[in-house]
């Protein structure tokens, strides 16, 4: 359990963070468009720099400070892309000197068991520049287990991923949550629902909500609907509401679902889904409505 | 294993200290040994400013690749060591091109010219790292580094008001002095690396 109590961080006179408060546990999500303060504030939770007001408490005690507490905290940053020119063992076998495993048979070791966590054993040899993106993470992820992580941080885990590297890579992270708490920052809505049992919306430095997803969903009760239309009709459609998605139905009909804080003609409510939520939160209500 | 790990992760780039050795001992062959004044002076200027090179691309994933928030924590002694093990292998190339280049010339150079290019040699590459590791920049660090040295070697060391730490003529300068020049430069280089280590555990800078 990680709790943050009033973070404020200010840079030239300006917020990048204020009076932020949290409770984190399990894995946790924070959402906000680009320049929220996302990273800023994992970087704060993880000790790497110092706020200006607040601190970040550990299982109710503030040692944050402390070295043992910081080395239990792995980081992997949004563009994890390091020693392309060497081999995947080679790169871990590098980090975990650089992370103190001296012992050269511990550290091989060590080395083979986080390969096995993110099934890359038979790709070691592989060199760094000839990895896809999602391997690339997954390599990310191993340098992770090389110490004895209790608090992941993975800053956008699925950005610049094809959709087949995003499932594994999202499936891989809710594995190795297992007794750890994971932090975890995207603008991928779907994959924040998909991974977190909690999630913050951060926007210009502040926390806007806090809640599960369903309950974030909730904020945009009455404002999703549903209507179903011809192909005709959609640019006059798109002309006055939102639409946040478009699906294909039988006889040449489209099912548009619409973000609107008026109920358009011939539309029925649907349940708001979390980026429904976001939305309304993140612009406020009703902003999307054009009418 | 580990300065292999390093030189195979600097790629070519690892090699370009030793391609200016190389062109050393090629014009050290072609200059008239009667000129040892210009040899030292070149061996100064054209080799000896690459001492900023390994250490400083050692560290190059860190801030081009932006992975610092992974090794942060774990960086400080790594550095000192890194940049102990490269600084004394360029040393070593350094003292061998001297130690060649007193063959050339057949009277050897005064033993304290040794003492000025350890210290140049720790100065140059600690203040360089310094640099790098404060902007995040190797680009911003490297530019100013060579535009140092080719300012000095332009204007002899004589117009810009700055530290000047290369020696132009041997005969009008008191080489008794140069061991004391040592231990000044050491104890800069000292804090220069202090300094360093303290940066690279720290990734905000108020500056940027």
């Amino acid at each position: 359990m990680i709790k943050v109590r009033n973070i404020s961080k200010k840079y030239k006179n300006r917020y990048s963070l204020k009076n932020i408060n949290l409770n984190i546990e399990g894995i946790y999500g924070l959402i906000g468009p680009n320049g929220a303060g996302k990273t800023t504030l994992m970087r704060v939770i993880a000790g790497l720099i110092k706020v200006d007001e607040g601190e970040v408490l550990f299982r109710n005690s503030y040692d944050s400070s402390i070295k043992s507490l910081r080395e239990s905290i792995a980081y992997l940053p949004q563009d994890f892309n390091i020693y392309p020119r060497v081999t995947i063992e080679e790169c871990l076998n590098h980090i975990a000197i650089v992370k103190g495993l001296s012992k050269s048979f511990d550290r091989k070791r060590k080395v083979q068991e986080v390969l096995e966590i993110v099934n890359l054993v038979e790709h070691k040899y592989k060199k760094i520049k000839d990895l896809s993106g999602g391997m690339r993470k997954r390599v990310g992820i191993a340098q992770m287990f090389l110490t004895e992580p209790k608090i992941l941080i993975i800053d956008e885990p699925t950005n610049g991923l094809d959709i087949s590297e995003r499932f594994r890579f999202r499936n891989l992270i809710r594995s190795i949550s297992k007794d750890r708490t994971v932090i975890i920052t995207s603008h991928i809505a779907e994959d924040v629902e998909f991974l977190c049992n909690k999630i913050g919306i951060l926007k210009n430095g502040e926390i806007l909500k806090e809640g599960t997803s369903e309950e974030i969903a909730n904020y945009a009760k009455g404002m999703v609907w549903e209507i179903t239309a011809k192909p005709n009709e959609i640019s006059n459609i798109l002309h006055h509401y939102t639409v946040l998605n478009i699906e294909k139905q039988p006889f040449d009909n489209l099912k548009l679902r619409i973000f609107s804080k008026s109920q358009p003609k011939y539309a029925k409510p649907v349940e708001p889904k979390l980026i429904d939520g976001y939305l309304s939160i993140l612009e406020g209500d009703g902003v999307f409505d054009v009418t | 294993m580990l300065l292999k790990f390093q030189i195979k992760n600097m790629g070519s780039l690892f090699y370009l200290p030793l391609l200016f050795c190389a062109f050393y001992i090629i014009f050290l062959l072609l200059i008239p040994a009667e000129l040892e004044g210009i040899l030292f002076l070149i061996l100064q200027i054209a080799v000896l400013p690459f001492s900023f090179w390994w250490p400083v691309f050692n560290i190059y994933d860190l801030y081009q690749n932006n992975v610092e928030e992974i090794f942060a924590t774990y960086i400080g002694k790594n550095l000192l060591f890194d940049y102990l093990r490269f600084t004394s292998l360029f040393l070593i190339l350094i003292l061998f091109l001297f130690f060649i280049t007193n063959i050339k010339v057949g009277q050897p150079f005064p033993l304290h010219l040794v003492f000025l290019l350890i210290g140049q040699t720790f100065i140059i590459s600690s203040f360089v790292l310094l640099i790098t590791i404060y902007l995040k920049s190797i680009e911003i660090a490297s530019m100013s580094a060579i535009l140092y040295v080719f300012s000095e070697a332009v204007t002899t060391g004589e117009i810009f008001p700055w530290p000047h730490i290369f020696i132009f003529s041997l005969d009008s300068h008191n080489l008794n002095v140069l061991w004391i020049q040592m231990i000044i430069y050491l104890f800069i280089s000292a804090i220069f690396l202090f300094a360093s280590i303290k940066y690279a555990k720290t990734i905000e800078r108020n500056i940027i």
